[in-house]
């Protein structure tokens, strides 16, 4: 659905990106493994693409920080949320853009923009907020110049991850490739495939495989585990049981393809459990943070299956027994003051020009 | 109501009032970088280039983005790359909330009391960025000007403290320096000689420092490039080799320390040849250590366009400017413009500021 040359030169472009979940697999993508994501429609980051005579990065009158009720109230923000906002993350992804469509002879007009977002997922809580807001300025950009067509969408969740790179932000493409593809994804990172491809083999699966699933989050994440992992270090030193402990995490990937497949709703519930204790073993209590783990454990009391969405923050949990065990759930949820809500899968949102680009 | 009280003087309604405050760029003379190396420097403040912030009371407090030096602006796309590219992507937002956070901590670690009233706080600066003549600092450092007297506790923070609280902001930042910048901006305007010797810094977290009276500079002048492309991007190892006990490194750091030493003599004694000496050699004893990669071709080619006529020459800070000398004078003086024309560099005579040690309360915090 090729837009209108002329019409780009008017038309505002706006995209969403949604929060992720990370299934089952993660943080195995980073090792050369294999992940199953979703999107969800609970949260979203939208960004808006204008013309404009200059180039304009707008901030966010709350995302960027700049104003505050009190001193207090700027030092608890700062520690809660950072001191960076959405402003460097979009320019980063401009650069990042740009430069990719130099060194591949992509031409672009001359155009300007202002582009503008905001968002609604929570902070540090493990659902991917900053990839949703590349991700989505990235999509405005590929339409605004008219190139979604030559920009492989295998690639676009490398170019993504290289903006976020820009900034410092250390991470793996699982995120990144759930929220350009949208909806349910299966990832194979095998090193054979980076190091052919740069980029996995991700296949969409259907998302009404999933079953109801629920998100448990803190409106406060101040516990989340600030020590440093070795993690990747140890990996790299050869340690065997990180080594060994990381291939297991991507089998569950494997395995959860199948189950899901199947409708193995009692394999699902062994494999989510088996991730996080894996995660547990491999990165120890004091990196995970003693609110995350908390979370995870008020699941597994009820019964429920539970693992982090991300590297923490917010858990994902599937109650087999039903809405009765999901009452139980939120039951133990309120008294701990967490929050606690049914996930919504947000479909895929590939169009014909991104399945063209797949060449 | 106001916990702390203006002392002496009377009238001016501080709720109302608009407070400014400048912070100068510097210039390390000699000695530096051996401040992180528990050494010595000297350093000062210069007319040509500076931060400023301005605070003014207002109901929420407010941080405002600067118009351009928050990058939200450009011209077009590759615009947007290329200031990115040598600008890197944070202004100077997040160097004022972080002094923010940093000056709230010290003051509630030391019980001094603040009043609940919210601030705007906003800057300007004219400092060229990535060129060593420590912009960052200056921001940051104008801005707890601002905040030491909207909160009325100047009096109550030891002079010598400040400094550190300014790296400490933008060491949250990421930032790695240090203090030297920090105190020659303090101290604004006056020539500065530091002693950071370990000793001193273990027992009271900062250093001795010595105003020196600033007519003792001969005249000096400021070479930079407009594109200051070539900066230098190889990470240098040396710190990591000094903690590690590297002897070349430890004794040229210590030799570097020395010519701060040296350089007070020759100052004091208007010794101009030894000056020249001592210039050059920190600068010789900085690429030995750090090598040329980390410092950067341009920048090495600054300061021998400088050499090449006579005069001394070495990095302002840790690159992008350099700061020079020319002993002969006026005729030498002409040469190197007519070299760094050649070079495509920029070169300024470089403008004295005179100390602003005129506060009375800081004279009180010194005892």
């Amino acid at each position: 659905m090729d837009q209108d040359p002329k019409s780009t030169a008017t038309a505002a472009i706006e995209h969403r990106s949604f929060a992720r979940i990370g299934f089952l697999g993660n943080p195995s993508d980073v090792y050369y493994g294999r992940t199953i994501s979703f999107t969800i429609g609970n949260f979203w980051a939208s960004v808006k693409l204008e013309p404009s005579e200059h180039v304009i990065i707008k901030p966010h009158p709350f995302h960027d920080l700049v104003q505050f009720t009190s001193l207090d109230h700027l030092l608890n923000r700062l520690e809660n949320e950072g001191y960076y906002g959405g402003v460097r993350l979009l320019m980063a992804i401009c650069k990042v853009f740009r430069n990719y469509c130099k060194d591949n002879a992509i031409h672009l007009h001359q155009h300007n923009f202002t582009l503008s977002y905001d968002t609604n997922i929570p902070r540090q809580t493990g659902l991917s907020g900053s990839s949703a807001i590349v991700s989505a300025a990235l999509s405005c950009l590929l339409d605004f110049y008219n190139v979604r067509h030559l920009i492989k969408l295998q690639l676009r969740p490398n170019l993504v991850l290289n903006a976020e790179k820009e900034l410092g932000i250390v991470a793996g493409l699982q995120d990144r490739v759930a929220q350009v593809y949208g909806g349910l994804v299966h990832m194979d990172f095998s090193k054979d495939h980076m190091d052919k491809l740069g980029h996995g083999i991700y296949t969409p699966m259907d998302i009404t495989l999933l079953p109801p699933l629920h998100l448990i989050y803190a409106e406060n994440p101040s516990d989340s585990g600030k020590v440093h992992s070795r993690v990747r270090q140890r990996w790299l030193d050869g340690d065997e049981l990180i080594i060994t402990s990381m291939e297991e995490v991507g089998k569950l990937a494997e395995e959860g393809r199948t189950a899901l497949l199947e409708k193995d709703h009692s394999k699902l519930v062994q494999l989510m459990n088996r991730n996080f204790d894996l995660r547990r073993k491999m990165f120890g209590d004091e990196c995970l943070g003693a609110m995350n783990i908390e979370m995870v454990e008020v699941a597994r009391r009820v019964g429920a299956a539970s693992k982090f969405t991300g590297s923490g923050g917010a858990v994902v949990v599937f109650c087999p027994e039903g809405p009765s065990q999901v009452k139980s759930l939120e039951e133990e949820c309120k008294k701990l003051g967490f929050i606690l809500e049914p996930v919504k899968i947000a479909p895929s949102c590939l169009n014909d020009s991104d399945i063209q680009s797949l060449g | 109501m106001d916990p702390n009280p203006k002392p002496a003087i009377s009238g001016d309604d501080n709720n109302k009032a608009v407070l400014e405050h400048r912070s100068f760029a510097r210039i390390g003379f000699l000695g530096n970088p051996s401040d992180v190396y528990f050494g010595r420097t000297i350093s000062f403040t210069i007319g040509n280039f500076w931060a400023s912030a301005k605070l003014e009371p207002s109901d929420h407090l407010l941080i405002k983005p600067h118009p351009f030096h928050d990058l939200v602006r450009f011209d077009s796309l590759d615009n947007l790359v290329y200031r990115l590219k040598n600008e890197g992507y944070y202004g100077g937002v997040r160097l004022i909330m972080a002094m923010c956070k940093v000056f709230r901590n010290y003051c509630k670690d030391n019980v001094i009391l603040l009043h609940e009233r919210n601030f705007t706080l906003s800057y300007d600066t004219n400092i060229p960025r990535q060129m060593g003549l420590s912009g960052s600092s200056a921001i940051v450092s104008a801005a707890l000007s601002c905040l030491l007297d909207f909160y009325n506790v100047r009096h109550l923070i030891r002079k010598e403290v400040l400094p550190n609280l300014i790296l400490n902001a933008e060491g949250k930042l990421g930032i790695v320096a240090g203090l030297q910048d920090r105190v020659a901006q303090v101290y604004g305007g006056g020539l500065v000689h530091m002693d950071f010797s370990k000793d001193h810094m273990d027992r009271v977290g900062y250093g001795i420092y010595t105003v020196m009276d600033i007519s003792l500079l001969p005249p000096l002048h400021l070479i930079y490039a407009e594109n200051p492309s070539d900066s230098g991007k190889v990470h240098s190892t040396v710190r990591r080799k000094w903690l590690d006990g590297d002897e070349f490194i430890i004794s040229s750091m210590a030799e570097i320390a020395k010519l701060a030493e040296e350089g007070r003599t020759a100052l004091l004694k208007k010794d101009y040849a030894k000056i020249k000496e001592l210039m050059n050699r920190n600068f010789d004893l900085r690429r030995s250590i750090f090598g040329d990669e980390c410092l950067g071709a341009m920048n090495i080619k600054m300061v021998e366009v400088a050499r090449k006529i006579g005069a001394a020459a070495k990095f302002t800070g840790s690159g992008g400017a350099v700061v020079a000398f020319c002993p002969d004078g006026a005729s030498q003086v002409k040469l190197l413009e007519e070299e760094c024309s050649k070079a495509g560099f920029i070169v300024e005579p470089v403008k004295l500021v005179p100390s602003c040690l005129d506060n009375s309360d800081d004279l009180k915090t010194l005892s």
